[in-house]
């Protein structure tokens, strides 16, 4: 850190915008506020197969895409883009197994430069199954089925990582 | 304990997943944020920002990658450019991208908290509150503008050479 380093301490107008009583550490939300909240996030629940089934869609129309242009690396950055956001939203409403296997299939996007027949059959394998859990409603951790699903999934995607850092 | 009351607070949320500004927008109503504004892009974010440069937003929450103008850039303009209306702003970064570079790098730039997709409403909550009630001096450098990114408080070894404005002025 240089000479001319130095600190500034902004007035903390938040605190006496949600009013904070003067000198108090630290506040804490309305129990009922946090109840509506979460009732936003349940009514939403109910919906979310719906369109997260929609979304699963989207994937299936750019795997084939990326299919019909020979796996090249653009078409796996689109469908990458589609995943990450389907990722971010599965276990906020009740749906982890979509979390990690959308993560799994992120990672294999961005581990693998372009994909050959094989590696799509993994991209596709990971589409299924998202969508199998959305027609099933295999909410939480999806039992016996969602820990055999996570499971292929994974050994499919090591082998394939394994080959690629072996290529590099 | 105190219960704050958001009423009062105004709130700009910028993804360009519709779902998440339409879920982060429908929280922050809920847990009585008074006015919620959202945009699609850190274009349209800067646009909404200057507009309201007279009443400033009070926290950002925003995504990373997005076109054509991204997280990233959003937050170095805020905490850098002339036409930033609160430079000082909590800047919440919303994202699934939490590998350490990336955090490093918004680190760099500014941020003030990450809140990790897939969001829930302890998650949203907590950061809200980390913003309000734990909010870091500001360290201004030749290549640094930003909350101090020294979280905690730990023994420095050697001499403090980094100069608080009541340390410069109690010099003088």
């Amino acid at each position: 850190m240089n000479d001319k380093t130095r600190f500034i301490n902004p007035p903390n107008m938040l605190k006496q915008k949600v009013g904070a009583r003067p000198g108090a550490s630290a506040g804490q939300i309305d129990p009922e506020a946090l109840l509506r909240a979460q009732a936003v996030i349940d009514s939403k629940a109910q919906e979310y197969p719906e369109w997260a089934s929609q979304e699963i869609d989207k994937l299936y129309v750019a795997y084939q895409e990326c299919v019909n242009k020979g796996g090249g690396a653009a078409n796996l950055d689109k469908i990458a883009g589609l995943v990450h956001d389907i990722r971010g939203e599965g276990t906020t409403y009740g749906y982890p197994l979509i979390t990690k296997i959308g993560t799994s299939l992120y990672d294999f996007t961005q581990a693998i430069g372009g994909a050959d027949s094989a590696q799509l059959d993994v991209v596709k394998a990971h589409i299924d199954a998202l969508k199998v859990i959305v027609m099933q409603r295999m909410d939480g951790d999806g039992g016996q089925a969602g820990a055999e699903l996570l499971n292929m999934l994974r050994l499919a995607v090591n082998k394939f990582v394994a080959a690629e850092h072996e290529k590099k | 304990m105190n219960t704050y009351r958001f009423n009062y607070l105004k709130v700009l949320v910028v993804d360009d997943n519709r779902n998440m500004t339409s879920l982060v927008s429908e929280l922050l109503h809920a847990l009585g944020v008074g006015d919620t504004v959202t945009a699609p892009n850190g274009e349209d974010a800067i646009e909404k920002m200057i507009e309201n440069s007279s009443n400033p937003f009070d926290i950002v929450i925003a995504d990373l990658n997005m076109e054509p103008i991204s997280g990233a850039e959003l937050l170095k303009w805020i905490r850098r450019d002339d036409a930033s209306p609160n430079r000082f702003v909590p800047f919440i970064l919303l994202t699934g991208h939490t590998e350490l570079q990336k955090i490093t790098t918004m680190r760099d730039l500014g941020v003030t908290e990450v809140l990790a997709k897939p969001i829930s409403v302890s998650s949203l909550s907590n950061r809200l509150l980390s913003v309000i009630d734990r909010p870091r001096r500001f360290v201004e450098s030749s290549d640094y503008f930003g909350p101090d990114r020294r979280r905690r408080s730990l023994p420095f070894p050697g001499p403090e050479r980094r100069r608080s404005a009541e340390n410069s002025a109690a010099k003088r």
